[in-house]
């Protein structure tokens, strides 16, 4: 009987143990409400800490006593919670602890750092109406500025180079070793950008984009009298990773003028998009497995982006140079 | 001034006196953490005292008063500073308040200890509500004196914790001065 006592009593003291570990859990968004995947949440009680990534819903979880010595966490009058994702304001929450009482779920809002801050009302009102559903990995287009097009109206060609933009990324990431079936889909803004590449930024950043495309182009006439549409295009990845930062790549294009119209533009456009894609997933990945210390997705994106370094051909050295870049971040990774 | 009218503060001489000792002993080049320097003026004491009571015994009733009373001085610096130690190690290991403040990017607290070197191991500040905890080790590095706010853009201010601030949450003002 005295055993069975004492053993319930241990189990009771236990069970009061357990209910009282602190569950710390909760979301991060955009002030848009969008939610923000990837943001880095650390915990620290002392001089101890741990880090977790947010899911695609923004959501994060720890269980504070699997993380901390239970001697610390007893003795704790609070945790702190940092949160930080590259193009955000970092934010920091502290977390009062009560014995026994379990955590409220945390809500957390992440200002767009730099350019995006300067976004005033309207732009903001106009940009969350774009932004992106739980899951999805958006890339945008800034309407191109056109010059000497005036047949079809730029409008009319501007949305043509969005669905055959958007047919030749997906096709080739589709076609790619990437896997995981990302949910690419490239929307138009309307807004007004051309040539403004912070500007740009700062919209993808506050959208939480994989890439931002903009540029600019001219019908220009060939030394045969063939008229076309050269565009200069700026495909700014947006996630950003160490060692590569948010890169910068350009992308030239050539079409013929008397069928902007056509579905088929696709056929003029350049690989660059594809395997510019397939870098932006990349640096988007590599900061989520990173974070995770997931060795099987670092593994997985070292193995896509050097297939397609294999199959870059002539004029895409920097695409290259930054493939390189990343993967040797990569190989770091996987060597710890 | 204001600590020494309350009796019950009376309590803390002894600390308050060894604070004082140590920031010397550090103002003249013996710069080592707190409880170092203490242990080593506890020393330094016990032995001053060991050659006063030598010198007293074995004869010790018929001693005259003055070396009585020399080896009674430092028998109670001694207590003194033991106490001292004692009541460092009863101090608490953080320091709870808030930062208040307008338009401040990215705040952050260190706390100094008497050499005015950062003891803190966090320094977060809720970028929402201001509120902080800064941890450090009393016992080691003696009552952290400074609580130091930094922000952004703006020059750090050290703020002096007196040591009845210690267990108390405190909200501190920070103005911005820009860099």
């Amino acid at each position: 009987m005295k055993h069975l006592l004492l053993a319930a009593s241990c189990a009771w003291l236990l069970a009061a143990e357990a209910a009282a570990a602190p569950l710390v859990s909760g979301t991060v968004t955009a002030r848009n409400g969008a939610a923000l995947s990837d943001v880095t949440v650390q915990v620290e009680l002392r001089t101890a800490r741990t880090s977790t990534p947010t899911d695609a819903q923004g959501a994060f979880r720890f269980d504070a006593a699997t993380l901390f010595p239970a001697a610390d966490l007893r003795d704790a009058s609070a945790l702190m919670l940092k949160f930080s994702k590259p193009g955000y304001q970092p934010a920091n929450k502290l977390l009062r602890l009560a014995p026994g009482q379990a955590l409220a779920a945390v809500t957390i809002q992440l200002d767009a750092a730099g350019g995006s801050t300067a976004l005033d009302a309207a732009e903001r009102q106009t940009l969350d109406k774009f932004a992106p559903a739980p899951g999805s990995t958006p890339l945008y287009l800034i309407p191109y500025a056109l010059t000497g097009v005036t047949a079809p109206e730029p409008k009319s060609v501007n949305d043509a180079l969005r669905a055959n933009l958007e047919r030749v990324i997906v096709t080739h990431v589709q076609a790619s070793t990437v896997g995981g079936s990302p949910s690419l889909s490239l929307k138009l803004l309307p807004v007004e950008g051309g040539r403004d590449v912070d500007r740009a930024r700062a919209y993808g950043t506050y959208l939480n984009a994989l890439g931002v495309i903009t540029g600019y182009g001219a019908v220009e006439s060939g030394a045969r009298g063939a008229r076309s549409l050269v565009v200069s295009s700026t495909f700014l990845v947006v996630p950003q990773a160490e060692s590569v930062g948010a890169p910068v790549l350009y992308v030239d294009d050539d079409m013929p003028a008397d069928s902007l119209a056509s579905p088929r533009l696709y056929k003029h456009l350049s690989k660059l998009w594809g395997r510019s894609t397939v870098l932006a997933l990349g640096i988007s990945e590599f900061g989520k497995a990173k974070a995770a210390g997931d060795k099987a997705a670092l593994a997985r994106i070292r193995k896509y982006l050097q297939a397609e370094r294999a199959a870059a051909g002539p004029g895409d050295e920097a695409l290259v140079s930054q493939l390189n870049a990343l993967v040797e971040a990569v190989d770091k990774e996987l060597a710890k | 001034m204001e600590e020494a009218t309350d009796p019950l503060k009376l309590i803390d001489l002894p600390s308050q006196m060894l604070d004082k000792v140590v920031e010397v002993l550090a103002k003249v080049g013996i710069d080592l953490p707190a409880l170092v320097l203490q242990l080593f003026l506890l020393a330094l004491v016990l032995l001053a005292l060991a050659v006063a009571l030598r010198g007293l015994f074995p004869d010790w009733r018929n001693a005259k008063a003055l070396p009585l009373l020399s080896a009674g001085a430092i028998a109670l610096i001694a207590i003194g500073i033991l106490f001292g130690i004692g009541s460092q190690l009863m101090l608490p290991d953080r320091v709870v308040g808030r930062v208040s403040g307008q338009g401040l990017n990215q705040p952050r607290v260190e706390l100094l200890d008497f050499r005015g070197q950062v003891v803190s191991t966090s320094g977060s500040v809720d970028t929402q509500t201001g509120e902080f905890i800064a941890y450090y080790s009393p016992a080691w590095n003696g009552r952290a004196r400074t609580l130091r706010i930094s922000a952004t853009g703006c020059k750090p201010r050290d703020n002096v914790i007196s040591r009845s601030r210690l267990g108390t949450e405190t909200t501190w003002d920070f103005a911005c001065e820009k860099l």
